[in-house]
């Protein structure tokens, strides 16, 4: 009876522990990719783009005071279009990062998925330059005119490429992520912030 | 009988050789497909052809009043021309590989978004090229005021009919697997590829450029540029011409001519030819007759059979 609980005790200790070890196992996996992914120098400069749309917005309403209410709500409403736009391409890439048949699209064709992303922000540049910016630029009688955001959206489709090909890296060692850890490592430190939650 | 195992290989290798120029032979002869020929007969593809005619016209109309011009501003519309044609002939390569490609055809179909994306990006890319490597040299060199409206206008058009191919690409999935090189190339390719500079002729009135009597070529107006297909033809250089092999000194304008504010510069290799898409699909250009894929549907029998149990009376 004894020994018969000298051998139980060590495999339920080893049960109860083995699943926390693939957990952690796979979160190192998880981590790793995505930090690669995280360091390329197109979301570097996405992260660039956030601050200095929030700068844009904080930066308007320290001035506030100078505008009607139908001015402000025009460039409130701009900025949030625009970065509801931002906000959904960020949610695109997170769906994509989830999607395991994706990821091997990516990695079989990047040349396509290249030029379809490519094309998604040559969209939000027009997007920027006809909402957010040609507003901020009315209203204030062009005194921010909003073009080191343009500067900043622009460079960023040419850091396509690179961003494709750490995706295709990924792959190697991560089949596809789990939304909760998306949530927190991607769409966190890089969603746009609404205009209500820019303040000082 | 080393001997003998040599012939027996070579006797095999021909076999296998005129195997594939039969099959390949039969595949082209087959009739066009339904879903293909809706696809050829569809809105992108008819104006991709008016492009096609829009840009020969161009070389046309140039090559009817060449006279008045130095050979090397002759040369620089042709260079434009011949550089731009081989983009739009590539893009339609590329096109045709994707047919072929039954794993990319798969992710196409699962992933329409992003492949339509992608084909208005090389579109908007073509559009681009076209302005600043064909149309701003012919108006440079005739010194003319015309905006290229209709081109622009067709661009337009073709960006927005992009989404369309992948219902196109649906349709024809199944009869995909059948599909061809050889097929593809008669079909797809030749009615509507880009013609060379030297297979354009003239409007009417004007001499050919292959006839080596014309008024081109006699003394009084030496040109240097013969219109010739032999490849292996050196032309002597012109002053003031741009080096070929370096940077494009062609003038081009820091923006999109027509609406959009894409930063990428058009992907173009080193000798200005155009980029071509990975793909481990091969293919052997093939010559054929260029048919007419607008041509009523022959009312002989189609290749999708209908099976007579599909029909159910209720």
């Amino acid at each position: 009876m004894k020994k018969g609980i000298h051998f139980t005790i060590p495999i339920l200790i080893f049960l109860l522990t083995h699943p926390f070890v693939g957990f952690t196992q796979k979160r190192e996996k998880m981590d790793g990719a995505l930090m690669a992914f995280i360091e390329t120098p197109f979301m570097l400069k996405f992260k660039d783009l956030r601050l200095e749309s929030e700068n844009l917005a904080l930066t308007f309403k320290e001035n506030e005071q100078n505008y009607s209410a139908a001015q402000i709500n025009r460039v409130k409403t701009a900025y949030q279009k625009t970065v509801d736009k931002f906000n959904t391409q960020l949610f695109d890439i997170k769906a994509d990062f989830m999607n395991e048949r994706k990821l091997q699209y990516i990695q079989d064709f990047p040349e396509d998925y290249t030029n379809g992303l490519t094309s998604d922000i040559n969209d939000l540049t027009s997007f920027y330059q006809s909402n957010l910016q040609l507003t901020i630029q009315d209203v204030t009688d062009a005194n921010v005119d909003g073009n080191s955001l343009l500067t900043l959206v622009a460079e960023l489709a040419k850091l396509v490429p690179g961003m494709v090909t750490s995706i295709s890296e990924l792959r190697s060692s991560v089949k596809k992520f789990e939304e909760t850890y998306l949530e927190e490592k991607l769409i966190g430190p890089y969603k746009f912030k609404s205009w209500d939650e820019i303040n000082y | 009988m080393k001997k003998i195992l040599c012939l027996l290989t070579i006797l095999t290798s021909c076999i296998n050789q005129s195997f594939t120029i039969a099959q390949g032979t039969a595949s082209s002869n087959k009739q066009l497909d339904p879903a293909l020929r809706k696809f050829v007969q569809s809105e992108i593809m008819i104006k991709f052809k008016d492009l096609k005619r829009e840009a020969e016209n161009s070389v046309s109309s140039f090559k009817s009043e060449m006279n008045n011009y130095k050979p090397d501003q002759i040369q620089k519309v042709k260079t434009g021309y011949d550089k731009t044609a081989d983009r739009f002939n590539q893009e339609l390569e590329n096109m045709k590989m994707d047919f072929v490609n039954k794993k990319k055809l798969k992710y196409i179909l699962e992933f329409p978004k992003d492949y339509s994306r992608s084909l208005e990006l090389n579109f908007r890319e073509l559009a681009q090229y076209y302005a600043e490597n064909f149309q701003q040299p012919l108006q440079d060199v005739r010194q003319s005021k015309e905006d290229g409206g209709i081109v622009i206008a067709l661009f337009m058009e073709l960006f927005k009919l992009v989404p369309e191919v992948i219902n196109h690409f649906n349709e024809m999935k199944e009869m995909a697997a059948r599909y061809d090189d050889a097929y593809l190339e008669k079909w797809l390719i030749t009615p509507f590829k880009f013609l060379t500079w030297t297979e354009i002729q003239a409007e009417a009135g004007y001499m050919n450029m292959n006839n080596t009597n014309n008024l081109y070529n006699n003394g009084l107006n030496n040109n240097p540029y013969p219109a010739t297909s032999d490849p292996n033809t050196s032309f002597p250089p012109v002053a003031n011409q741009p080096a070929t092999s370096g940077a494009d000194t062609i003038r081009t304008n820091t923006q999109n001519w027509w609406e959009t504010n894409s930063t990428l510069p058009v992907p173009t290799n080193v000798d200005g030819s155009a980029p071509v898409k990975n793909t481990n699909v091969k293919s052997a250009p093939v010559k054929t007759k260029a048919p007419d894929p607008f041509a009523p549907t022959p009312v002989q029998k189609d290749t999708t059979k209908i099976k007579p149990s599909s029909f159910k009376v209720n």
